[in-house]
């Protein structure tokens, strides 16, 4: 199947663990765990699924949740290396897995111009605790011993002069002094939080700030170009644009592209409340034109007698949008006919379209089927009678009820 | 998992003890000596026959034999003569300490200048053969573990040491990390703690932020001349002071009676750890020089008394705690745990001063003996296998800097940085032409350049012919994981390499370690076949006796008659002439004279057999 999931984007696509995720804090179950652990740094949906041995299904159905907690973010693949001395080092034959030559490649290139923060992977708010986690973790993936008497090439270097950058900044973050100088003598790590959530322009205009008002009209443009330059402070004009070209993208009626820009630019600013509300609001916009999708798929299927997918694709939708009552309904209708079906997670599909639409007849006499089928009379026979105060004139409810009352 | 590589070790090298260990399905346990012993003595000694021994034998003749019995070497390894700690160790120790070339130290042994490495070599070897002997196979691979306020010097003697015993050392890691890494090992520990670590002849104390399996070390401090020895000492000098006092003699010019006063002042010490007096008891422990009857020495020691004497020592050592907690920027309050290593930790005075000064209770479930080795054989298995993954992020003890004019120390690399860590800086010529220049690298925490210990002189040579100041030479210094230091440096025009040369470094030079690794593997292979020798001396021996009385017993069955008469004649040539093959060393002669008295005994037995088969 290599068609898009709900929710999830194409198998192709890649996921990551979002950035300011804190794992330890969050309570996860083991499957969540694992699901989590097989994604590393960025994986396909196909790569996650081989990586975490469970059933397909549920690691699709986990990682569903875990995008609606916020803990799983689309992400792009890790860039194409811009020259071919790089390509040649990935080609290097050291024991080394690809992906973590790639990454130790991507970050030596940051060394010299990434901030403290940065090379640790910290905002520049965390407290003393993030950091040392920070720096353990780091250290747990670039101190020499990890790779002691082993064949690395080119790569030991590479990682000895990383595993230095990261000492040089933990030590200077560390310590209260040095880090309070440090902040006062970079204040643009600082610029994009204490300026005030600015609305998504709606065209990449060029960034506003508000300059001190005692510099002149021309040291205002060299200060505004120079902190332009600074790598840290480009970050902001990027996710501007990013959020602009998103907002194209919705006009247009292209979800799926702006919740990737949208994504890109939280990524970005983590500390954005404005930037995840929006994106918050895109998923479920999109998710909701892809549940539509999947439904009508799905009785597709159930009419062409493929129950198993068509349960599969009801499933996806329901879980893809809780608030979707025809899903649940129809994903109930299904398991209860089907043979071997789960009768318990029929009756609570089925309890929640009724919860949805509680006016809804068919979906009561739906759950009363359904509870007769788990021998539950009396729930059975209230739901009933709710169906056919609601609407007298149906049918099958009326059956039903009909038949509960004659014992035989 | 199924370790199909060779086995690895850790060895806690101690001034008075020493402990291997290894790590055995995931489980860390301390290799037991082949006499049975956890803890073998970290002693040398020659006999007068010129045989080595090593561990509790050489200690328990070290009465006998006070000249050519070697301890505490640890307090002399990587030391210039020059120095205050082996001028005063020289005052104490009951073996002769010399001046080697460059100032450094050497010991006399059976008439011979030793290197210190070579003698903690013979310890090291003897704890490899005690490895090999509990794994039926070859052990090659080792960390050793130094104190961590040991400097570069010490460092590499102790990495030289490791060469000359045959092993090839993984790590040189710091003794009170070891320990914490001992301690966390299967506790999933996340917090600050402190290890106070009193050994035999060193003090240090450590303290860490454990995360999990990461092992971070927030600063060090120590004294490498302060520990368990000290206290000996100060009782000596009391024993000695009171004996002086009555009868006029300086004890310790007797070099007997100096090592007797030094195993009766341990064996005080450690009763005074439980009981509260002790009685210290040597009879005839030296004759008067006017002649007369030997004088006797006896006196009881309490533990006041003893507390009196050492006061000072343990106050030292809490003060130095108190200065490295500052340096770490955390209180006592901070710490998860304080964990006490060394055998001196055992003494009542030292875990209430810890008690007092931490605010609480020292950890009970560590053994201060061991666990340093366990520590170290944890530290080997993680270097070697995949799983079992722990990872120290220990630093570097004491700053880095070099001497700059007028006598001055310029800080290049402060003290407890993380390590593996390097730092860059330019020196250029001050004279035209100038071709070399001449780099002093400094560790400690002077201002004055001298008062530092030098590790040495780094000549860069070759440099290009320029004006002065033009010529920039870009000099990085490197120190390792390990603690050790390195140098390299890059003419910062042209990008070439300059060759370095290190001048007064006070360690072996890599031919003298040579030398010594030869004369090693020759000894030991003498040693062998001298063992060889004695047992066919042996063999000839008994055969010699055995024939003598064939020879009787012949004589008598033939009375003297002329039958059998050549047998005894030839009998006898063959004695005479395998006598002096048999008084000497040379093994092919040696087993010749075995076979040939085999067969003469044969033929006269076969004779004697006949006669006696004659019916009378």
């Amino acid at each position: 199947m290599s068609e898009p999931i709900v929710g999830l984007g194409n198998r192709s696509d890649y996921l990551a663990v979002a950035p300011g995720a804190d794992l330890q804090r969050l309570t996860l179950l083991s499957d969540e765990r694992r699901v989590i652990a097989s994604i590393g740094r960025a994986a396909t949906i196909d790569e996650i699924v081989a990586r975490a041995g469970l059933p397909e299904a549920k690691t699709i159905a986990v990682l569903l949740g875990l995008r609606a907690k916020g803990v799983v973010v689309p992400a792009r693949a890790a860039p194409a290396p811009p020259s071919g001395a790089v390509d040649a080092s990935t080609l290097e034959e050291v024991d080394l897995e690809a992906d973590r030559k790639a990454e130790i490649l991507a970050l030596e290139g940051l060394i010299d111009t990434a901030s403290h923060y940065d090379i640790l992977g910290v905002t520049p708010t965390a407290g003393p605790d993030e950091i040392r986690r920070a720096y353990h973790e780091a250290s747990r993936r670039f101190h020499p011993d990890r790779y002691f008497q082993k064949n690395l090439g080119s790569f030991r270097g590479r990682i000895e002069r990383l595993f230095k950058r990261v000492n040089e900044a933990n030590a200077a973050l560390s310590d209260p002094e040095r880090r309070a100088a440090y902040d006062r003598a970079n204040p643009e790590l600082f610029e994009h939080l204490r300026a005030t959530p600015v609305p998504i322009p709606m065209t990449p205009a060029t960034p506003s700030h508000a300059m001190p008002a005692h510099l002149s009209p021309e040291r205002a443009d060299e200060r505004r170009s120079r902190l332009a330059r600074h790598p840290y402070f480009a970050r902001g004009r990027k996710m501007r644009d990013l959020a602009g070209e998103a907002k194209e993208a919705t006009a247009k009626g292209d979800l799926a592209r702006a919740v990737t820009l949208m994504s890109q630019a939280v990524q970005l600013e983590p500390a954005n409340e404005a930037l995840r509300d929006e994106l918050a609001d895109l998923r479920r916009r999109q998710d909701a034109s892809r549940v539509k999708q999947e439904l009508a798929r799905g009785v597709e299927l159930e009419q062409k007698g493929q129950l198993e997918a068509a349960l599969t694709q009801f499933r996806l939708a329901s879980a893809a949008d809780p608030r979707n009552a025809e899903a649940a309904a129809r994903a109930a209708a299904l398991m209860s006919k089907m043979e071997g079906g789960d009768l318990k997670e029929a009756k609570a599909f089925a309890q929640r379209a009724v919860d949805l639409l509680p006016k809804s007849a068919s979906n009561r006499a739906l759950l009363a089927r359904i509870l007769l089928q788990a021998d539950l009379k009396k729930l059975a026979r209230r739901e009933l009678e709710e169906a056919v105060r609601l609407d007298p004139d149906h049918a099958d409810a009326r059956a039903l009820l009909k038949k509960l009352k004659w014992p035989f | 998992m199924a370790e199909s590589q060779d086995p690895v070790i850790g060895i806690d090298l101690g001034t008075t003890n020493s402990v291997v260990a290894t790590v055995q399905a995931n489980s860390p346990a301390v290799i037991k000596n082949r006499s049975g012993q956890a803890l073998t003595p970290s002693v040398v000694a020659i006999t007068k026959q010129g045989k080595r021994l090593v561990g509790q034998i050489a200690k328990r003749q070290a009465i006998t034999n006070p000249l050519d019995t070697v301890f505490a070497a640890k307090r002399l390894i990587g030391r210039k003569f020059s120095s205050a700690e082996v001028q005063s160790a020289q005052k104490v120790l009951p073996y002769e300490v010399v001046a080697g070339e460059h100032d450094d130290v050497r010991v006399m042994l059976g008439g011979q200048k030793v290197a210190l490495p070579e003698i903690a070599g013979l310890v090291l070897h003897e704890l490899k053969q005690d490895a090999e002997a509990y794994f039926g196979r070859p052990v090659t691979k080792a960390v050793i573990t130094v104190p961590a306020y040991f400097n570069d010097g010490q460092r590499q003697a102790t990495k030289d040491a490791g060469k000359i015993a045959g092993l090839e050392v993984l790590r040189i890691v710091n003794e009170p990390t070891a320990a914490a890494l001992a301690y966390g090992f299967g506790k999933n520990v996340h917090g600050k703690i402190a290890v106070f670590d009193l050994g035999g002849g060193t003090f240090d104390i450590s303290v860490l932020e454990v995360g999990g399996d990461v092992f971070d070390v927030i600063a060090v401090g120590g004294d490498t001349y302060l520990g368990g020895e000290d206290f000996d000492n100060r009782v000596i000098d009391w024993l000695v002071l009171a004996f002086a006092k009555e009868h006029g003699i300086d004890l310790r010019k007797d070099r007997m009676a100096l090592q007797r006063l030094k195993d009766a002042a341990e064996k005080a010490k450690i009763d005074l750890s439980g009981a509260r007096e002790t009685q210290v008891n040597l009879p005839f422990i030296v004759t008067p020089p006017g002649g007369g009857a030997a004088l006797h020495l006896t006196g009881i020691l309490t533990r006041e008394k003893l507390e009196e004497l050492t006061g000072d020592l343990v106050g030292k050592a809490v003060s130095i705690a108190e200065a490295v907690l500052k340096d770490a920027k955390v209180r006592p309050a901070d710490l998860k745990e304080i964990i006490l290593v060394g055998g001196q930790t055992r003494m009542p005075l030292i875990s209430e001063r810890v008690k007092a000064f931490f605010h609480k209770d020292p950890c009970k479930g560590v053994h201060p003996d061991e666990v340093v080795a366990l520590g170290a054989a944890i530290q080997a298995h993680a270097l070697t296998s995949e799983a079992g993954q722990v990872l120290l992020l220990d630093v570097t003890p004491q700053s880095l800097g070099v001497a700059i004019a007028g006598g001055y120390t310029r800080r290049l690399i402060p003290r407890n940085t993380t390590v593996p860590t390097s730092a860059t800086e330019l020196f250029n010529t001050s004279k035209d032409g100038q071709t070399t220049v001449k780099i002093m690298v400094l560790q400690g925490e002077n201002e004055i350049a001298h008062q530092n210990e030098l590790l040495g002189e780094f000549v860069l040579s070759g440099l290009r012919d320029a004006p002065r100041g033009v010529v920039e030479i870009e000099v990085t210094f490197d120190i390792n994981a390990e603690g050790i230091v390195s140098v390299s440096a890059r003419d910062r025009e042209t990008g070439q390499r300059q060759s370095i040369t290190v001048t007064a470094s006070g360690s072996l030079t890599e031919e003298e370690l040579q030398k010594i690794m030869e004369a090693q593997r020759d000894y030991l292979l003498e040693a062998k076949s001298s063992e060889v020798v004695a047992q066919k001396r042996i063999e000839a021996a008994a055969l010699v006796a055995g024939l003598k009385n064939m020879i009787l017993r012949l004589r008598d069955l033939t009375h003297g008659s002329e039958f059998g008469n050549d047998v005894i004649v030839r009998a006898e040539q063959v004695m005479a002439a395998t006598e002096p093959k048999v008084a000497g060393n040379d093994l092919k002669a040696l087993t010749e004279a075995v076979d040939q008295l085999t067969r003469t005994s044969a033929i006269v037995r076969a004779v004697i057999d006949r006669i006696e088969a004659i019916p009378p």
